[in-house]
């Protein structure tokens, strides 16, 4: 047996530290003389840091993998399946909405669901500076923000004159954002609606404001 | 379904099923729920819109799977059950890569013959030397070394197959 035959095989066990010292000493002494089995070391020397990568006690537990092969094939077949049934059934309804929508093209032009889809929220609003004003606020989330629906009624016959209002949300982030604006005189009602993109769920306060002055009559939080 | 589509399925099932159950098990200890994530992993990719890449990434099929068990304890979670109530440690740990690189490891191990896991058990795992791996074994000490030899380098190419690299 030559000197590189002896050590040939030595490798692993050199890189998981299992040779005895006295080994080891000879091990690395053929080494320095041996590319071959450098080369070798080398190949295996990242082997540690993955085995490290799993726990004594999980290598212990460890189960067979012959005890975990999966045949979920027929279930999957039987879901593709089932699937397939529901969406025939939705291809069918589909249709029929289809239908029934050219029939009655007027109630089409809104965008359908858009409204309906989502309820909408009564806002408490509490005066923050006197004001004629009785503003209502409901506020419904919408996919692409939050939409405002107020009734503004302007109380008759106090000292007021006709004066613009402006219905604010501040978001999550302290940035404030105007919705909506609107005139009100003494004796009118208004219903302001406004959009924005802020979502309802990042809307921190809504307040209206008198403009120009900007002072905050009524605030609230959803 | 068309042939084709049923033979996808076949494939895709034969190809992946059973390591992303050990995967998913891995994960999370919980065998059924194992069932149904790997089900729905493979729906997934499946019904893949055509353009992206066919077939999926082995990466993608584990990505997915995993994604789907930390919806599962999520809902559990809000749902108060309280068989979930703990969130495993593999799912919440950060290093996501080093999860999936470990249960490679631990599954590349688990599917060694039984002599050269045994010997990588003993001699990392449990830290013995060659001389007393050879006497609990009762073989001789060069057949330890051999068997280390064959063994590591049969794990290697297997992890390097499957992009783990050390």
């Amino acid at each position: 047996m030559t000197r590189y035959d002896q050590f040939r095989e030595w490798d692993a066990a050199y890189v998981l530290g299992s040779l005895s010292p006295d080994e080891r000493m000879r091990y690395e002494r053929h080494l320095e003389g041996c590319p071959g089995c450098r080369a070798a070391v080398a190949e295996l020397a990242g082997m540690p840091a993955l085995l490290s990568k799993v726990s004594a006690p999980e290598v212990e537990s460890l189960e067979r993998p012959e005890s975990t092969v999966v045949d979920l094939l027929p279930a999957l077949v039987s879901r593709v399946a089932r699937h397939r049934r529901r969406n025939r059934l939705l291809v069918a309804a589909a249709l029929l909405l289809a239908l029934a929508a050219a029939f009655i093209v007027p109630s089409a032009a809104f965008p359908p669901g858009e409204r309906s889809q989502t309820a909408s929220e009564a806002l408490q609003l509490t005066r923050v500076n006197d004001s004629p004003l009785t503003v209502s606020v409901r506020m419904a989330e919408q996919q692409w923000g939050t939409r405002f629906d107020l009734e503004c009624t302007y109380a008759g016959g106090g000292s007021y004159g006709s004066a613009d209002y402006a219905l604010f949300v501040t978001a999550a982030d302290g940035s404030e954002v105007e919705v909506v604006t609107w005139a009100s005189s003494p004796g009118q009602t208004a219903w302001p609606s406004g959009t924005t993109s802020v979502p309802a769920s990042a809307i921190q306060a809504v307040e209206v404001r008198q403009l120009p002055s900007g002072l905050v009559l009524l605030r609230g939080s959803p | 379904m068309t042939d084709p589509q049923a033979e996808l399925l076949r494939a895709l099932h034969d190809e992946h099923a059973s390591s992303l159950w050990r995967y998913v098990v891995w994960l999370c200890g919980d065998r059924d729920l194992a069932d149904d994530i790997v089900q729905e992993t493979l729906l997934r990719a499946w019904r893949r819109p055509a353009g992206l890449e066919h077939p999926p990434a082995r990466a993608w099929l584990f990505t997915v799977a995993r994604n789907l068990v930390i919806d599962e304890f999520r809902s559990a979670r809000s749902r108060h059950e309280s068989r979930y109530v703990e969130v495993p440690e593999r799912l919440s740990a950060d290093h996501i890569d080093s999860v999936l690189d470990a249960w490679q490891v631990a599954d590349v191990l688990s599917g060694l013959s039984e002599e050269h896991r045994a010997v990588i058990v003993y001699a990392y795992y449990r830290r013995e030397s060659v001389a007393s791996i050879a006497r609990i074994l009762e073989i001789p000490e060069g057949t330890v070394k051999s068997r280390l030899h064959y063994a590591l380098r049969a794990m290697r190419l297997v992890l390097q197959e499957r992009g783990v690299t050390g």
